[in-house]
C-alpha cells in the first residue's frame, strides 16, 4: 500500500496524474507523504545539479548513465493559457453593467484590434547575472515548456474574471503597487 | 578615510521598507517595461502625493490597445477609449494594508530569505540588488533593484524555485520631481461621449468566524486571512465569495461562488505572467483559487477548501 502510494507520489511528481485528487488529498493531510514529498523533490534536484556548491555531486554522472538506460517517461502536464479577448467590462463589479457594456460592445460592433506594437520574444526569460538564488543556472529546454491549451470562451472568461478580480486586491504594496495594475491594463489590451 | 555612503551596505529588509515609503511618498514621472511570458508591453506611469496627503495616479498603456487607470487617493478610474467607456471603482488595494501585522517586514522575514547580492544600474540610476529568497516551495521569489537615492523600485522580477523568471517590471526612464502638473494626471481623452459606470458604493462584508462556512484545511505557512468580501462578478448569477489570504509578500484569492445551471469547471489551471489559478467544483459549488505562487500551491489549497458545518 506504502509502495503504492510513493510510486503514485513520485509520478505526481515528475507532472503525471496532475489531476489525481486522491494524491492531492493524501498531500495535504498525511505528514508522511509530505515528507516523501519533498524527499523526491530533493532527490530531483541532486539529479539535475540543482544542489549548493557545498553538496558534493560526483554521484550525478554515474546515476544519470543509470538513467538513460531506462525508458523515458513524457509528461503531458499542461498548463493553459489565456487567449484572452478585448472584453472590455469584465473589470466591473455589477453584473448589471456587465451586460450594459457588452451591449455596446455588440452594437458598435468593434473588430479586434492588432497587435502591432506588441514585442513578441521567441525564449524565456533568462539572464546571466543573479538569475538564481542558491542553485546554478539552469538551461531551459523547450521540451519543458508547457504547452498551451485553448480553452472554450465561457470557461475563459470566468477564470480571467477571477484573476481581474484578484488583481484589484494584490495586497503587495511594499513590493511593486504597478505591477497589479499593470497586469489588469495588458489583460484588458490583449486579443 | 572618507566612506562614501552610496556604498555602504544597507540592510535589506530597511531597504524595502523605505522603498515602499519612497513609493507612496515621492513624485515621479517614469516608463516602464512590463514583461510576462513571451511578451513585452510599455506602460507610463505618474504619480504625486499633495501637500494635503492626497495621492494621485495615472497609468496608461504605451503599447497595443489604448487603456488608462487614474487613481485619486481610494477612487480608481478605469478608460476604455476604443470603446468609449469609464468605470470607476473604490480602489481595493488601498484597503488591504493588513493592520493585523504589527511589524510586516519582521513577519515576511520568517518566511522569505533577504540578501543584498549586488549593485546595479538601471534607467540611468544605480541601484542596489535584493533577493527575497523563499524558504519552501509554495511560494515565489523575488529579485529587486532599489534607487540608491532615491529608493525607488527601478526593477522587479518574479522567480520560481529554479530561478527562472516569471514577470518582470523595469523602468527604462525615471524622473523624480519635485511638482507634477495637475494636467499630467488627467485622462488624455475627451469622456464626453464616453458610458461611465459608476461602481463606488461603500457595501462592506464582515466575516462572521462563528459562521464560517468555507475553509481551506492547507495553505502555506505564513498565509493568514486578511480580507473576506462578497464580489459581484460578471458572467456570475450570484455574488461570489472571496477570501484573501497574506503571508506579507504573496496574495492568494479563494473564490466561492454557488453554480447556478452554469457549466462547473474541474480540474483546471491556468496562467498569466506569475499568476497561477486552479479550478474545481464540490457540492454545487466553483472553487477558485488565483494567487502569484506556483501552480501547485493553488491546486493543493483549491483541492483542500470544504465546507464546515
Amino acid at each position: 500500500m506504502q509502495k503504492d502510494n510513493n510510486e503514485a507520489l513520485s509520478a505526481f511528481v515528475d507532472g503525471e496524474h496532475s489531476k489525481n485528487k486522491d494524491i492531492l488529498e493524501d498531500l495535504v493531510h498525511d505528514d508522511v507523504m509530505r515528507e516523501v514529498w519533498k524527499r523526491y523533490h530533493l532527490i530531483r534536484d541532486c539529479l539535475r545539479g540543482n544542489l549548493s556548491e557545498k553538496i558534493h555531486n560526483n554521484f550525478i554522472s554515474e546515476v544519470n548513465q543509470h538513467l538513460e538506460n531506462e525508458p523515458t517517461i513524457i509528461s503531458n502536464n499542461k498548463t493553459k493559457q489565456f487567449k484572452l479577448e478585448p472584453v472590455i467590462g469584465f473589470a466591473i463589479a455589477a453584473s448589471v453593467a456587465a451586460v450594459a457594456i457588452l451591449g455596446i460592445q455588440n452594437k458598435n460592433n468593434i473588430p479586434p484590434i492588432e497587435l502591432k506594437d506588441t514585442i513578441v520574444m521567441d525564449e524565456n526569460i533568462i539572464d546571466s547575472q543573479f538569475e538564481t538564488f542558491s542553485f546554478p543556472e539552469i538551461q531551459i529546454s523547450p521540451a519543458a515548456v508547457e504547452q498551451s491549451t485553448q480553452f472554450n470562451s465561457i470557461t475563459q472568461q470566468r477564470l480571467n474574471n477571477y484573476l481581474i478580480n484578484h488583481s484589484k486586491y494584490k495586497n503587495n504594496i511594499k513590493m511593486n503597487s504597478v505591477l497589479p495594475y499593470a497586469r489588469i491594463v495588458t489583460i484588458e489590451s490583449k486579443e | 578615510m572618507i566612506v562614501n555612503a552610496d556604498n555602504v551596505s544597507p540592510d535589506p529588509r530597511i531597504l524595502i521598507d523605505e522603498m515602499s515609503n519612497a513609493t507612496h511618498e515621492l513624485n515621479y514621472d517614469g516608463i516602464f517595461v512590463y514583461r510576462y511570458d513571451k511578451q513585452i508591453d510599455t506602460m507610463r506611469i505618474i504619480h504625486k502625493k499633495n501637500k494635503n496627503g492626497d495621492v494621485y495616479e495615472r497609468l496608461v498603456s504605451l503599447t497595443g490597445n489604448r487603456r488608462e487607470i487614474i487613481r485619486e487617493n481610494d477612487r480608481v478610474k478605469y478608460i476604455f477609449p476604443e470603446n468609449k467607456v469609464a468605470i470607476i471603482e473604490k480602489s481595493k488595494m488601498g484597503q488591504l494594508i493588513s493592520s493585523y501585522i504589527p511589524d510586516p517586514i519582521q513577519s515576511i522575514s520568517k518566511f522569505y530569505i533577504f540578501n543584498l547580492v549586488g549593485q546595479g544600474r538601471i534607467a540611468g540610476l544605480n541601484a542596489w540588488i535584493i533577493n527575497i529568497k523563499p524558504i519552501d516551495r509554495f511560494r515565489y521569489g523575488y529579485q529587486l533593484w532599489i534607487d540608491k537615492k532615491s529608493k525607488l523600485l527601478l526593477k522587479s522580477k518574479l522567480k520560481n524555485f529554479q530561478g527562472v523568471t516569471l514577470e518582470q517590471v523595469m523602468f527604462a526612464q525615471l524622473n523624480i520631481l519635485k511638482n507634477i502638473d495637475d494636467a499630467l494626471l488627467k485622462s488624455s481623452f475627451n469622456e464626453q461621449n464616453f458610458t461611465w459606470i459608476n461602481n463606488t458604493s461603500d457595501k462592506t462584508f464582515t466575516y462572521d468566524i462563528s459562521r464560517k462556512k468555507w475553509i481551506p484545511s492547507w495553505i502555506p505557512k505564513g498565509f493568514f486571512m486578511s480580507k473576506y468580501t462578497i464580489d459581484p462578478m460578471p458572467n456570475s448569477v450570484l455574488p461570489v465569495e472571496h477570501f484573501i489570504y497574506s503571508d506579507g509578500l504573496a496574495t492568494i484569492s479563494i473564490y466561492v461562488e454557488k453554480l447556478n445551471n452554469q457549466q462547473p469547471i474541474n480540474d483546471e489551471t491556468a496562467n498569466f505572467g506569475g499568476v497561477n489559478t486552479y479550478s474545481t467544483s464540490t457540492d454545487g459549488y466553483q472553487i477558485t483559487a488565483v494567487g502569484e505562487v506556483p501552480k501547485t500551491t493553488v491546486q493543493l489549497i483549491a483541492n483542500s477548501v470544504k465546507s464546515s458545518p
